[in-house]
């Protein structure tokens, strides 16, 4: 594989809505999709801080709620 | 708080409440712990109640002692979700702030039910000795507490004579250093730690000078221990129980139960063994992120390509090599992150404060390491055009109530501009170069160990110079504004010890004005030394 000089990427997130970034060139692992977000790294980086906005794994919210 | 019994009972308590510990070190400059109390939203903060209430806090604050003469009438009813936050570790970070690493219960029970480096069991007696700012004491606290086994608080400022006196007295069985440490122990003192079960050291490079000292003195197991605090303590350990080929370097070994490692590519491509590569690792041991701060823990966390089941991998940083057996070896950083003793540094945060501090057009901070290991800072700073010159000591002093001791530069010096390379990047093996020049060439004429009559001064001067880095001492200087800190001043006091066969208790550097003070001391306890020995021959 060639080294990819102009980095194009993907925010990607999984079933806990944890995010993350992910090379577009590249098969977004299993277990994550992507968000529908794209651009350069900084780009991608600069959404997440706008959306990422509950750092808490999914099954953590649910299971804080269940317990109030 | 410091390490002490108040702090353990403290994170406890604040466990036992469901919430989430952030230890702070009271040593570190209290406009940094204000910030980092501001950032991670700190509600209560707790201190030992015979120490002053910090000034530096606004909030509740609750007063904590050791005993208590009430008994709790029942349990806490706790739910927690393994992925709840257990503590939250402050590291350096690239801007100006440090980062908060969120660490959760499951990473915690992972590094201590995992420990097959170490096999934590009731009988054993575990050494505290790290800061509780440093994710060292995780192995500690936890890995004594969650085994029923017994937990020995070293007290703060303790000497490498006072560790080994602990070690002999409370006959502990689990030893973590921190690698600096071990690798300034002497001889002598290597064989006084044989009697512990398991020696660990972590966060640098170990000397395998010193792992062959230790196990053939008769050290029965050695254990090198890898990991970044996003990981939680130890992700990578090296298990060894015969002396290693002494002139080849210790690897890291393998990841520990519940952790997979990657080595990687700059495609995100697995490498062949043999290869050096970027360490990726991933498992429960790995941090849930930054404290606020969703897209550094997006650029850190990624997606783990090889586990196919929506969990990350942790992006270290560290360059490694994997050898047919599956062990790493260490190989360095792919940016400007060092380690001065043991605490990650990243250089960009001390070149934003200064950043912060002076209008500056530019700026470079370079690390040095001499010989016997000790760290020097060096900023290299541009001011902007047109802007008067400022008096190097003045900014020195206002950066050193921003940034912890370890953080701060030997000298800023103002240049008119940074050497590029062809890449039109800083050039800092230049300025690597001039630092290590300036370094070596006397500043001043002021008395070097050379213009020293006395043997005695003269041998104590030679030592502090060497271990200071500074060929140019003079006797009224103060030795931590010569550069010294406490791992200096603790392989100091190891020197006087393996020497004059004398105790200098560490408080004596901590205390003393000038250097001069501290040979006065060295002077007194050695002649005290001689009329005790005499007495006793006397008497018998």
């Amino acid at each position: 594989m060639k080294a990819v000089t102009n980095e194009h990427y993907l925010v990607v997130v999984n079933d806990e809505q944890q995010y993350s970034i992910w090379r577009s060139n590249r098969d977004v692992p299993r277990g994550w999709k992507n968000e529908g977000f794209e651009g350069t790294r900084e780009a991608c980086l600069a959404h997440i801080a706008e959306v990422w906005t509950d750092m808490r794994p999914l099954s953590v919210r649910r299971h804080m709620e269940t317990c109030q | 708080m410091n390490r002490s019994v108040e702090a353990v009972v403290a994170m406890l308590a604040i466990l036992k409440l469901g919430a989430v510990y952030v230890p702070f070190d009271p040593a570190a400059p209290d406009e940094r712990l204000a910030s980092q109390a501001r950032n991670a939203g700190i509600e209560i903060l707790t201190f030992a109640r015979e120490c002053d209430c910090p000034s530096w806090f606004v909030g509740a604050m609750v007063p904590i002692s050791a005993r208590s003469d009430t008994t709790p009438a029942r349990l806490p009813r706790l739910d927690i979700h393994p992925s709840e936050l257990a503590y939250v570790i402050h590291t350096s970070g690239s801007t100006n702030e440090a980062k908060g690493v969120c660490v959760t219960h499951r990473a915690i029970m992972e590094l201590v039910t995992g420990a097959a480096y170490c096999n934590f069991v009731c009988d054993d007696v575990v050494y505290h000795g790290m800061s509780i700012a440093f994710d060292g004491s995780t192995f500690e606290i936890w890995g004594a507490l969650l085994s029923g086994a017994c937990l020995v608080v070293a007290p703060h400022g303790i000497s490498i004579q006072g560790i080994v006196d602990l070690v002999d007295r409370h006959a502990i069985s689990v030893l973590l250093l921190s690698t600096g440490i071990f690798n300034a122990l002497s001889r002598n003192t290597l064989q006084r730690l044989t009697r512990v079960r398991v020696l660990l050291a972590g966060g640098d490079v170990m000397s395998p000078y010193s792992a062959t000292q230790f196990l053939s003195a008769g050290g029965r197991v050695l254990v090198n221990g890898y990991g970044p605090t996003e990981v939680t303590t130890f992700s990578h350990c090296k298990t060894m129980i015969h002396a290693p080929d002494s002139a080849t370097a210790i690897s890291i070994g393998s990841p520990i139960h519940g952790t997979a490692a990657y080595v990687l590519d700059e495609n995100g491509e697995p490498v062949p063994v043999g290869e050096e590569g970027e360490l990726f690792i991933a498992g429960s041991g790995l941090a849930r992120g930054y404290l606020r701060g969703p897209s550094l823990t997006a650029e850190r966390f990624l997606p783990d390509p090889f586990a196919k089941d929506g969990s990350r991998m942790y992006r270290t940083g560290d360059l490694v090599r994997q050898a047919a057996d599956g062990s790493l070896d260490y190989i360095g950083r792919i940016d400007t992150q060092v380690k001065i003793r043991g605490f990650r540094v990243e250089l960009g945060e001390i070149e934003a404060c200064l950043y912060s501090l002076v209008e500056l057009e530019d700026v470079c901070v370079v690390h040095l390491r001499n010989d016997a290991g000790t760290s020097s800072l060096y900023a290299y700073a541009v001011l902007e055009q047109g802007r008067e010159p400022l008096d190097e000591e003045a900014v020195l002093s206002q950066l050193r109530k921003q940034l912890p001791d370890y953080m701060h530069p030997r000298r800023i010096i103002f240049v008119d501009e940074l050497p590029l390379t062809i890449n039109g990047k800083v050039d800092r093996r230049t300025l690597i170069e001039r630092a290590v020049d300036l370094r070596d060439s006397p500043h001043s004429e002021a008395c070097s160990a050379d213009a020293l009559d006395d043997p005695l001064e003269h041998a104590l001067m030679c030592a502090l110079g060497q271990l200071l880095d500074q060929p140019s001492l003079a006797r009224t200087d103060n030795f931590f504004e010569a550069g010294g800190d406490s791992l200096s001043a603790m392989r100091f006091c190891a020197q006087v010890a393996e020497e004059y066969g004398v105790d200098l208790p560490l408080v004596v550097l901590f205390e003393a004005e000038s250097i001069e003070e501290i040979f006065a001391r060295v002077r007194t306890l050695k002649d005290e030394n001689l009329v005790g020995s005499n007495a006793e021959r006397i008497t018998a």
